[in-house]
């Protein structure tokens, strides 16, 4: 549960307007490393992300107890204002002479147009770091663009180097740089604070996702660049393959392994596959122990990994043959036990029920909140001798923090304080305490 | 951004991305070679020819770091290991779980000489588990951490060209694995040198690529515990766990359009009739029924499929531009060296940097979060080109302030 050693980022104080994934998960990592990150919204234009996922049988949706939403945003605290208001913007201002990061996921406009773009915040506080992220960053032709995550993935290349060879690009199956754009924005700003540490120098981050996606496209990108070739014309990507059976390197893995690829298992289910990589003369002799040196392994032409690539797929049958007989786990622990790398396709299940590795290491978090009782939550993917990573329970739910963040940060009087809420600046008036939502997203 | 920071990187390919954003960000990373040269220099795709060839995957995630050759098999390296570690802020053990201890320059040896010293493990299961001793490659990691349950096709059959791909899972190449758990290293690298600058103290950071990669995978998990509903790999959208329509489209030009049909308010979606109907192709999109999204959700099949028929008889540029003047999240499906002819990374915004190189200049992107500060990237270093000037400063340096201490003792 809550940790008593101190975090890195203990008295940082987090000011975030994100909203969707790709910012949340940013300031989700930034509140995780132990910064105050308060979350800065409107319940009649909350974040969507609000009305996601709910819990199976939940009957009575609402935008406080969203599974999925709480999930993302764990550890952080809300505060409901109306930007649209002068009173609003005031409580902003002195918000942002109180806190050490910006952090918002808007277009390029929005922060400009509250009189808020980083000259502004600089004058209110002149070693703010102020970190955007979007689709293409705020400047440029494309800078108007509208992305979300899978848009910035088609674009930035990373979508096309996922597939069959000469099939269509299969992409992502979610919106993976929302997710790191979310890390590489939290390792921009923890870059900033270094910086701020030692000189006292402020910071303007602008992420475009598409960037991010470009930083993760491998080295097949370099090659291109050196080589002038275009990847997709000579059978990049190569679908789980490494190399391609002339040699050539079609996956970018930092291996060229030959056998590579996912075979059927027993059961049949969709996600009932074994991965096996042989990246070296070595895992060859093991795997051929592993399956009894059958008589077909015992070829010349597959001891060296020339060949091997050049006789992938004489070897996939086979291996596709031994494999159609096992589960999925036992193949792979037959495998692991002589030291060649394979791994089972896991699904979201398998990875929450039957990764004895994940529950060892108890990456997902049971924690109590509020609304949704007991659950458990996707951990920190690291551990510190001095610092706890455990989640935090707490939660954003709509507006909690506001008399909090109004007299304990800012030093409100009482009279401030009850004049915002009187004003309706606070909270809309008319809204009930915990919206009802009546279509989730997913 | 992080000049003065001092890292020593130990590595057979795991923690080199993490020592590459720490290096183009600014830090001084010293990356401890042995004297064959770490194992990426041996990974292909190559340009020239041996003996005399340069593995770009080594050039690649090695940008900016300097290259020290130690053969930690023989005690006096290993004892300049340890005065090295003595001076740095951070050690990257990219070796795997318990291969440094045994070679006896682990955790324990080089924080006793330095009690401030960040030590980062980076392996692929972590340093504890009934895993933790496995074998993995990018490949078996995708796998286990879920990655490619999400990934693949749905739809052989819709496609027209007959290329027979399956619904089988699809790990996306690259090296992602890498890439995660590289981000998280970082992530807590740096969180540690945060707090060292208000503590003083060291730490010990444990980073697992398998944990790295099964808690990046969005909607999979939260699925599970919420609902006890698994994903389907849907192809190149969102697995799910119900069909979803269509998100990418052939074009006229043979390349594909993500047209995503997902947060098109009423107002675009008007404006997209209208496109449409300017060319006789709006079908009956026009109709009523939908005009409202609440209505229109359930006839997205038909929709996709009025949207998929336009972006074949169109070049995926044009669709691009029109879509985008009409404010839909719309792009083409690009391969990664098409950008490298796109103006507004190579001209409106410093997305990437040319280096001379080893036989020629190189293109590489910035840390994405250093976009506009101007960073400068310098090569991969060749094998053990640093190695006197960095050995030589540490024993001069010893040198000239071991010497007072000498004389008080």
């Amino acid at each position: 549960m809550a940790s008593t050693s101190p975090r890195p980022l203990a008295g940082t104080r987090v000011l975030d307007f994100t909203w969707s994934v790709a910012g949340p998960t940013m300031t989700r990592y930034l509140a995780s490393l132990g910064a105050e990150v308060i979350k800065v919204e409107w319940p009649r234009n909350a974040d969507p992300m609000r009305s996601a996922m709910y819990l199976g049988d939940e009957q009575h949706k609402t935008l406080n107890n969203g599974s999925f939403f709480a999930n993302l945003n764990v550890g952080k605290r809300s505060l409901t204002v109306n930007l649209r208001t002068e009173e609003g913007l005031a409580v902003i201002r002195d918000l942002v002479r109180e806190c050490d990061v910006v952090a918002e996921s808007f277009s390029a406009t929005v922060l400009r147009r509250w009189g808020l773009d980083h000259a502004a915040l600089q004058q209110l506080n002149p070693s703010i770091v102020y970190v955007s992220v979007s689709g293409f960053g705020h400047n440029g032709p494309h800078g108007d663009k509208n992305t979300w995550g899978p848009t910035a993935q088609a674009m930035s290349g990373i979508s096309a180097m996922s597939g069959e060879a000469g099939a269509p690009p299969a992409g992502w199956g979610w919106s993976y740089l929302d997710v790191t754009s979310g890390y590489m924005a939290a390792l921009g700003v923890l870059t900033a604070l270094i910086r701020r540490q030692r000189t006292g120098e402020g910071a303007r981050l602008d992420m475009s996702q598409v960037e991010v996606g470009i930083s993760l496209a491998g080295p097949g990108l370099l090659e291109s660049a050196v080589t002038g070739g275009q990847l997709r014309r000579r059978g990049v990507p190569g679908g789980n393959r490494s190399v391609a059976t002339d040699g050539s390197v079609v996956g970018y893995r930092g291996d060229t392994a030959a056998p590579s690829g996912a075979y059927r298992t027993r059961g049949g289910g969709e996600n009932d596959y074994c991965t096996v990589s042989v990246a070296d003369d070595g895992h060859w002799r093991s795997l051929k122990d592993a399956l009894g040196n059958p008589a077909w392994a015992e070829n010349p032409r597959y001891d060296d990994p020339g060949g091997r690539a050049e006789h992938q797929d004489a070897i996939d049958t086979k291996l596709a043959a031994w494999m159609a007989e096992r589960d999925k786990y036992e193949a792979m622990d037959t495998l692991q036990r002589r030291g060649v790398p394979a791994g089972a396709v896991q699904s979201g299940r398998d990875r929450v029920e039957n990764d004895p590795q994940l529950r060892s290491r108890g990456i997902f978090a049971e924690l109590e909140h509020p609304h949704l009782g007991t659950q458990a939550f996707e951990g920190v993917p690291f551990r510190s001798s001095t610092s706890d990573y455990e989640l935090e329970p707490r939660w954003p739910l709509l507006g909690a923090d506001n008399d909090y963040v109004l007299t304990e940060v800012l030093g409100y009087s009482a009279e401030t304080v009850s004049r915002l809420h009187e004003q309706h600046i606070l909270w809309p008036e008319g809204v009930p305490a915990n919206p009802v939502v009546e279509r989730s997203l997913w | 951004m992080l000049e003065g920071l001092t890292v020593l990187e130990l590595d057979d390919g795991l923690a080199e991305f993490a020592g590459k954003l720490l290096a183009d960000s600014g830090a001084e990373v010293i990356k401890i070679e042995p004297p064959r040269g770490a194992p990426g220099r041996a990974v292909a795709p190559f340009v020239g020819s041996t003996p005399d060839r340069t593995s770009l995957q080594f050039e690649h995630y090695n940008t900016s770091k300097q290259s020290v050759v130690l053969d930690l098999t023989s005690e006096a390296d290993r004892i300049l290991l340890t005065r090295l570690a003595a001076r740095a802020d951070v050690v990257l053990d990219g070796l795997g779980a318990g291969v440094a201890d045994s070679l006896g320059v682990g955790h324990t040896e080089l924080s006793a000489v330095n009690p401030a010293l960040i030590y980062c493990a980076v392996t692929p299961f972590g340093c504890d588990g009934p895993w933790a001793g496995f074998a993995a490659t990018d490949l078996t990691q995708l796998a286990l951490g879920g990655v490619m349950a999400s990934c693949g096709y749905d739809d052989g059959a819709d496609y027209a060209d007959g290329t027979g791909y399956s619904g089988a899972p699809v790990a996306p190449t690259g090296g992602h694995v890498k890439h995660l758990v590289g981000m998280m290293a970082v992530m807590a690298t740096l969180a540690a040198v945060l707090e060292l600058g208000t503590s003083g103290r060291g730490q010990f950071v444990d980073v697992s690529a398998h944990e790295a990669t099964a808690v990046s995978t969005e909607m999979a998990v939260p699925f599970w515990l919420y609902q006890q509903r698994e994903v389907h790999r849907h192809t190149a959208r969102h697995a799910m766990p119900a069909r979803t329509p269509r998100w990418q489209h052939r074009c006229a030009d043979g390349k594909y359009l993500l047209a995503l049909p997902l947060y098109i308010d009423d107002a675009r979606f008007a404006a997209l009739v209208e496109w449409f109907d300017s060319e006789g192709m709006a079908e009956d999109l026009a109709d009523e029924k939908y005009r409202r999204s609440m209505q229109r959700e359930d006839h997205m099949f038909h929709v996709v499929d009025v949207i998929g028929r336009f972006c074949a008889r169109h070049d995926s540029d044009h669709l691009f531009r029109e879509a985008q003047a009409r404010r839909l999240p719309w792009a083409p499906v690009n391969s990664p060296d098409e950008l490298l002819a796109d103006p507004h990374f190579t001209e409106h915004r410093d997305t990437f940097v040319s280096v001379p190189a080893h036989g020629g200049v190189h293109l590489y992107a910035q840390p994405p979060f250093l976009i506009g500060h101007g960073t400068s990237i310098r090569p991969a270093p060749r094998l053990g080109e640093h190695t006197r000037d960095v050995l030589g400063a540490v024993l001069e340096d010893e040198y000239t302030t071991d010497t007072p201490a000498r004389q008080q003792v």
